[in-house]
């Protein structure tokens, strides 16, 4: 259960309470009280990418028999049906339900577990529309019956689409193709990013051997949330910015990923925190601010996939983005603090790591290093512009992180071991 | 009440009055037919109470007058100028008058005539607010025109309309008529619009533009030539959006040459009970921006009808998007299929290729439809109201890049989607609306049915 997500969904109908009067030989009329509850349970499984939906009716019949016009009251209780529904991770599902139910003592319980049953419509709840008008619920009247049967003859669906088995991440991709590494990889699938936020994707997933398909996207709109990256899975969920640590941590493999302790992970949570602010407005101003690196490089990989006239104006419009979603922390942007900034915290975790292979001495990586190595990453493999306007100042970044040369030795292994095996 | 019934001396009276008025018109008649053909020359026109309109604009309509060479042809002519003006619609009123010239040295020349106009001009600012329903679609809407803004029936209009599938939109156009003829008008147009598609593609799309278009009457029919430019986001998927949909979201640039003929001999448009109904549309777009194809839409119908009121009608539709350069079609250029109003007995746009609940459109389409439209049992005097038995056939396809046309052919006829039903339609004099029960009796699997009861509001039905 461990390596796939589990999503129960479960409804439950307003009961239906049907009285049936039924007269009896000896005169009296024997009133019965009908109750039928419709309970769903709908059992969500990725790893076997199987649906299971089963559906429980339990009706109860409490019947009583009283003499003519008394009111025959009745004290129904209905206890939460507990069901524990097991699904195989196989093509086949099987579906086994026990159910606990407690009755008024007359009261025959029926409980009928099957894959995708149809609640059988009582004679009193059916509504105008579905007596008139036949679309909508499908019932037992003979007519909608019939009515049912029709289309006669179905053809083939003209589209379709085969379930993905594996989660789908839509990310920017592939990185930035010029640079120490990238540039050796095969072009045919896409590997790495040139966004930072995707690589953190990316490298989480892998640290924790989570198997994903990656597909290039250059439209945050596409996203539920808005924003790239997200995981498209298998049962036709998706996994935001805010449900992906989560994710990750009900799917992951045992093996995978180091476990943190308690001051560990309140340091990574710190060092997260510097790299989000620190190297981020410093990356940020090299992308969109630096005016040779924005109109060479950052444009082309962002926008480069629209028509020209697009590419300039979404460009613009995103850098006003980016410059107000910056002044939201600070007053100015101010290019020397936040370099001299950024420098700082990149030394502070040039110190932290030291000469291990990742941070905190651990054997395999941890969220922090998937944070870490995506700045790095991203920092070290931008194109170097080239030209007297710019005179070095896009590459200033890099050259602060290649500084550090145990910085540098981290990104390359990581790169080698995780993406390019 | 005296006007219900006239007394007999009254009728006698009118009688009498038409008499003499018939008596007179017969007279000038034959005074005129004496004289039709004697040399004649407009000599002077005059036009009276014409403060807007620009004088070149006028002069440019009554120049053919000024070339009459007989009363017979002053007469036609400026009779046909009358007209041409009254097209223009920013006259309330027009009056002409034919004198002998006012010149006291010219009394004695009776070759010589003077043309007097009298005009009213309409107001020069329009404002119009309402609601509308139509095309399964319902809106609100404010409009504004200035017509007759330098003196020549140029309108300069702008508009907004909120509704149920356009969710927003703004339009402003200038128009105006070439060479001073009301058939030829050449028009500019700025646009921005808001499409909410959620409810058969989960998706929305937002749409703006300018186009520059041409219209005109050919012995043929009215055509219509335009260059527009769209820059079109596909946006904001809804929260159960498939794939496919999610995929096709992002900005794109077209730039197209279009060109719409139609042919249109039918007695009315909205429930026609003879004649026939051609539309051509063509488009090319590639001129600059991101699309490059050739679309092709084809319409046609014809009706043909009895005495005792039973309606024969056929329609055929289809269509074509053709990508030139080797890309799959954006699906806002793709067409959709299915409807009340196109083929009945399924969802709106809920035929062809669709994943989950959201229809993708396809590259190529056809669709028939037969409709036997009787007197109505019990409102036989009634002519709006009529039994409707109809049969429609459609499907939808998908193209790929580089597919032979034998593919697309044989996509198209393997598996039409078919329905029949009967129902009533009532034609209200601005739309027509359908009740109809109906059967799909071919489907595909994903098909998006709607068996039973349908109801169709709008202007053009299959």
């Amino acid at each position: 259960m461990s390596d796939r997500e589990e999503q129960v969904i479960s409804t439950e109908s307003e009961p239906v309470v049907e009285i049936v009067e039924e007269v009896q030989p000896d005169g009296s009329i024997i009133r019965k009280k009908k109750t039928t509850r419709k309970i769903t349970k709908r059992v969500l499984t990725t790893g076997s990418s199987t649906l299971v939906s089963s559906s429980t009716n339990e009706s109860e019949h409490a019947s009583a028999s009283t003499t003519t016009l008394e009111e025959s009251k009745h004290e129904l209780s209905t206890d939460a049906t507990a069901i524990t529904t097991d699904t195989t991770t196989t093509d086949t599902t099987t579906a086994t339900a026990t159910t606990s139910t407690t009755n008024t003592d007359n009261a025959g319980s029926a409980v009928d577990l099957s894959v995708d049953a149809e609640q059988p419509p009582s004679s009193t709840g059916r509504s105008f529309k579905y007596r008139f008008f036949g679309e909508g619920d499908s019932g037992n009247h003979p007519f909608y019956k019939y009515l049912a049967k029709f289309p006669l003859k179905q053809s083939p669906a003209p589209h379709t689409r085969s379930r993905p088995i594996k989660a789908i991440l839509y990310a920017y991709a592939p990185g930035w193709h010029v640079g120490q590494e990238s540039s050796l990889e095969s072009e045919k699938s896409p590997v790495g990013s040139f966004d930072v936020e995707s690589l953190k994707w990316m490298s989480y997933l892998k640290f924790n051997n989570i198997e994903f398909e990656l597909k290039p996207a250059f439209e945050p709109g596409m996203s539920p949330s808005g924003k790239l990256p997200f995981l498209a899975l298998p049962n036709g969920s998706f996994v935001t910015a805010d449900g992906f640590e989560s994710w990750v941590q009900d799917n992951k493999s045992q093996s995978a990923a180091s476990k943190l302790d308690l001051q560990e992970a309140a340091e990574a949570v710190a060092f997260i925190a510097l790299a989000e602010s620190k190297i981020h407005a410093a990356l940020l101003y090299t992308l969109w601010f630096e005016p040779s690196h924005f109109h060479t490089t950052t444009r082309q990989h962002y926008f480069g996939h629209y028509h020209w006239i697009l590419t300039k104006v979404l460009s613009y419009m995103e850098k006003s983005n980016v410059a107000s979603s910056m002044l939201l922390t600070r007053t100015q942007i101010d290019r020397e603090l936040i370099f001299e900034e950024a420098a700082t915290a990149i030394e502070a975790l040039a110190v932290q790591l030291g000469d291990k292979d990742y941070f905190f001495g651990k054997s395999e990586p941890s969220g922090l290093d998937a944070v870490v190595f995506s700045y790095l990453h991203v920092i070290l493999t931008m194109p170097r512009i080239r030209n007297a306007e710019d005179a070095g100042r896009s590459g200033e970044l890099t050259r602060i992180v290649r500084k550090h040369e145990n910085l540098f030795k981290y990104s390359q292994n990581i790169w080698k071991r995780w993406f390019a095996a | 009440m005296a006007a219900k019934q006239p007394t007999q001396e009254e009728l006698a009276a009118h009688r009498m009055r038409q008499q003499e008025f018939e008596d007179a018109a017969r007279q000038v008649q034959s005074l005129v037919d004496n004289i039709r053909h004697d040399p004649m020359k407009l000599h002077k026109v005059t036009v009276h109470g014409a403060t807007k309109t620009r004088e070149s604009f006028m002069h440019r309509i009554l120049q053919p007058a000024l070339d009459a060479r007989s009363l017979h042809e002053v007469i036609g002519l400026s009779r046909q100028a009358v007209r041409r003006m009254e097209r223009f619609g920013i006259f309330e009123d027009v009056k002409l008058q034919l004198d002998s010239t006012s010149e006291p040295w010219l009394q004695d020349r009776k070759d010589l005539i003077d043309l007097g106009i009298w005009v009213t001009e309409a107001s020069r600012l329009q404002i119009k607010t309402g609601t509308e329903a139509g095309n399964a679609e319902a809106s609100m809407y404010g409009a504004m025109t200035l017509k007759n803004v330098f003196g020549g029936a140029e309108t300069l209009s702008t508009s907004m309309a909120f509704g149920t599938r356009t969710s927003s939109a703004f339009q402003f156009a200038f128009a105006t008529p070439l060479l001073a003829d009301p058939d030829k008008n050449l028009s500019f147009n700025l646009f921005s619009q808001a499409r909410n598609n959620t409810q058969w593609s989960s998706y929305e799309e937002e749409l703006k533009g300018g186009s520059l278009k041409y219209t005109t009457l050919s012995p043929l029919g009215y055509h219509e030539f335009a260059y527009e430019g769209n820059w079109r986001e596909v946006c904001r998927p809804a929260e159960k959006a498939s794939l496919s949909i999610r995929e096709q979201c992002g900005h794109s640039l077209k730039s197209a040459l279009t060109h719409m003929w139609i042919h249109d001999m039918r007695d009315e448009p909205l429930m026609p009970s003879t004649g026939h109904f051609v539309r051509v549309i063509q488009e090319y777009a590639g001129l600059g921006g991101d699309v490059n194809h050739l679309r092709q839409e084809v319409e046609a119908q014809v009706a043909r009808s009895n005495e005792a009121g039973y309606i024969v009608s056929a329609t055929v539709k289809s269509g074509y998007l053709h990508s030139l350069d080797g890309k799959r079609s954006k699906i806002s250029d793709r067409f959709f299929l299915g409807g009340p109003m196109s083929v009945r007995g399924f969802k709106s746009n809920g035929l062809g290729p669709r994943e989950g609940e959201d229809s993708l459109g396809g590259d190529a389409y056809m669709s028939a439809g037969v409709s036997l439209l009787t007197p109505f049992p019990g409102l036989t005097t009634r002519d709006a109201f009529k039994a409707h038995f109809f049969a429609n056939a459609g499907t939808l396809v998908s193209v790929e890049p580089g597919q032979t046309a034998k593919k697309t052919v044989d996509d198209l006829t393997k598996a039409p989607s078919v329905s029949v039903g009967a129902g009533i339609v009532y034609r209200h004099p601005q739309v027509r609306i359908e009740l109809n029960f109906a059967l799909p009796l071919m489907a595909a699997k994903t098909d998006a049915v709607s068996r039973g009861w349908q109801l169709g509001l709008g202007i053009s039905f299959l």
